[in-house]
């Protein structure tokens, strides 16, 4: 085996690499087995699990209204989402009427995760570029919104805020004001980052036609959410089937252009999130505008549900998240499933990083924004 | 095309293999039974028709009721936004004994891995080809290696202790 470096024939052999569990430049504890050819990776297996915890179980043994802070831990990253797809299942399955209140906090929260999640992983991948400067940036506006959560909820994470039938409190005093004036912050923190990475030479080399997920490969594996749509694919749970009060919002899905470079290469896939967050921030506005009067929950008992099924789906930061639950007519549930993205799109990965260079394998896996937290559960 | 419209094409397409036609929940989702010998063919048939088109599995989902195993394939058709849900059910030999079906990632090649994870926690084998090979363990993945059992069946018993560590703390 050869490469060629300025012309001159190097000779290399086969190597066998071993990455992780525990790595900097992976997104969370996978193990990759590769395989390569000097710099190049020829082949690569990704052996995942390492962060099971049995949550799915878990749901079984709590009632029906305790077990919402485990949906906090599909995962920590996007608390929200997984708190929302649990919730509508079991309202769903119970009859259970959310007021217009409560929808238009739990779509304000939702909102608000996604920019922060959008900017999460702008750091992971300006951390996998080596742009430090930027990433402080982006850390810092991602606090504010933290900051959001922990106005509203009290806590800044693990927020376990809704409930079956609503929110677990009002909007506090100022907090639309504060949701607002972030929206303005982060509207014009938009274009530095376009700055910084958009039009930043170093940036634009490290990204562009790197990690092309061709549309047959986006099929084949099932992905959804901003990866699919940076590959030109047009889903969107908010606007396929709308929940929680998104039909009567406008808004715009960006979708994969491939401006200069490939339709759903890493530099992609980055564009589509930033460009999310613009139209994150325009949801805000509209929902905290004509934010409903009236009550924020619809009490209920923490009682037994129905026997029968429900199956919902949201559209989480990393794309479309489903919750299937199963009733016996017990005080816990028979069985909760969830369809975690990052599941699906960990599939894609052998075949996403054969013929990368070995450089390159932290931005490709970067830009996926997996969760691996919600993938092993 | 709707629901009743769906029905009818779903009985003369597959009309000896349908065990029972059901809706699911609120969305009013058309759920059609098969035997789990049969799942892979009608797999087929429901990608490959031009008119059904159920060309992505959304989910796939596996809970126990009683001895049995209910398979759900949540499908779902990206050129008519039909939705169904194609399921059967598998009965293990014996309690602690392996289940097994066949597996359809030949077919949707995005279940590999919620099959592996159904595989590995609920004690199921899926195998590829017409019938399973002599398979007696499950690899682990989500599980440490040497654990014993499988976690998601209703009738398993949390250790007391793993490799040294204790689970249970006395006065708990």
């Amino acid at each position: 085996m050869s490469f060629s470096l300025f012309g001159e024939r190097l000779k290399t052999d086969v190597t066998n690499w071993e990455v992780g569990p525990y790595h900097l430049s992976l997104p969370g504890p996978i193990r990759l087995s590769l395989k390569l050819d000097g710099e190049v990776i020829i082949s690569g297996e990704v052996e995942t699990g390492f962060l099971h915890r049995g949550l799915e179980k878990c749901f079984e043994l709590h009632s029906w209204k305790s077990a919402i802070p485990y949906a906090d831990r599909l995962d920590p990253e996007a608390a929200v989402f997984g708190e929302l797809v649990y919730c509508l299942a079991v309202e769903e399955a119970a009859n259970t009427l959310v007021p217009p209140r409560a929808q238009a906090i739990r779509i304000i929260l939702s909102e608000l995760t996604r920019i922060s999640c959008h900017l999460a992983n702008a750091v992971r991948i300006a951390r996998a570029v080596g742009a430090e400067t930027v990433l402080h940036y982006l850390l810092r506006d991602r606090e504010k919104i933290i900051d959001l959560f922990e106005l509203l909820t009290g806590a800044r994470f693990s927020l376990n805020f809704l409930r079956i039938g609503g929110v677990r409190a009002d909007v506090t005093e100022g907090f639309i004001e504060r949701v607002l004036d972030v929206c303005d912050l982060i509207r014009v923190r938009l274009k530095e980052y376009n700055d910084l990475f958009t039009f930043n030479h170093a940036f634009l080399k490290r990204t562009i036609n790197v990690g092309v997920l061709s549309p047959a490969l986006i099929k084949k594996y099932g992905m959804t959410g901003p990866n699919a749509r940076a590959s030109g694919i047009n889903a969107d749970v908010r606007k396929d089937r709308p929940y929680s009060g998104y039909e009567i919002l406008d808004f715009e899905v960006p979708l994969g252009r491939g401006e200069g470079g490939t339709l759903g290469d890493a530099h992609e896939r980055f564009l589509i999130r930033l460009r999310e967050v613009s139209q994150s921030i325009e949801i805000l506005k509209q929902v905290t505008e004509g934010l409903p009067l009236g009550e924020y929950l619809t009490p209920t008992e923490d009682k037994a549900v129905p026997e029968g099924e429900a199956y919902v789906r949201v559209e989480s930061s990393r794309g479309l998240l489903g919750c299937h639950l199963m009733s016996l007519g017990g005080t816990a549930p028979h069985r909760v499933q969830f369809r975690a993205p990052s599941g699906f799109h960990l599939q894609a990965v052998p075949e996403l990083i054969t013929g990368l260079k070995l450089e390159d394998l932290s931005v490709v896996l970067a830009s996926l924004d997996l969760s691996i937290s919600e993938a092993d559960r | 095309m709707d629901i009743i419209e769906l029905k009818k094409r779903l009985t003369e397409a597959l009309s000896e293999k349908i065990l029972e036609l059901a809706q699911l929940g609120k969305g009013r989702v058309l759920s059609v039974w098969v035997e789990a010998k049969h799942i892979n063919e009608v797999a087929l048939l429901l990608r490959n028709e031009s008119y059904l088109g159920f060309s992505v599995l959304e989910n796939f989902f596996v809970a126990q009721l009683d001895s049995a195993f209910l398979l759900s394939y949540y499908l779902r058709a990206p050129k008519t936004g039909m939705e169904l849900i194609l399921r059967a059910s598998i009965v293990p030999p014996n309690p602690e004994g392996l289940a097994k079906a066949p597996s359809i990632r030949e077919v949707w090649p995005m279940a590999e891995h919620q099959e592996r994870e159904s595989a590995e926690l609920f004690g199921i084998i899926f195998y590829l080809g017409l019938s399973p090979a002599d398979k007696k363990e499950i690899k682990h993945s989500f599980l440490p290696p040497g654990w014993q059992g499988f976690p998601f069946r209703k009738e398993y018993k949390f250790p007391e202790s793993f490799s040294g560590i204790q689970h249970q703390r006395d006065g708990l």
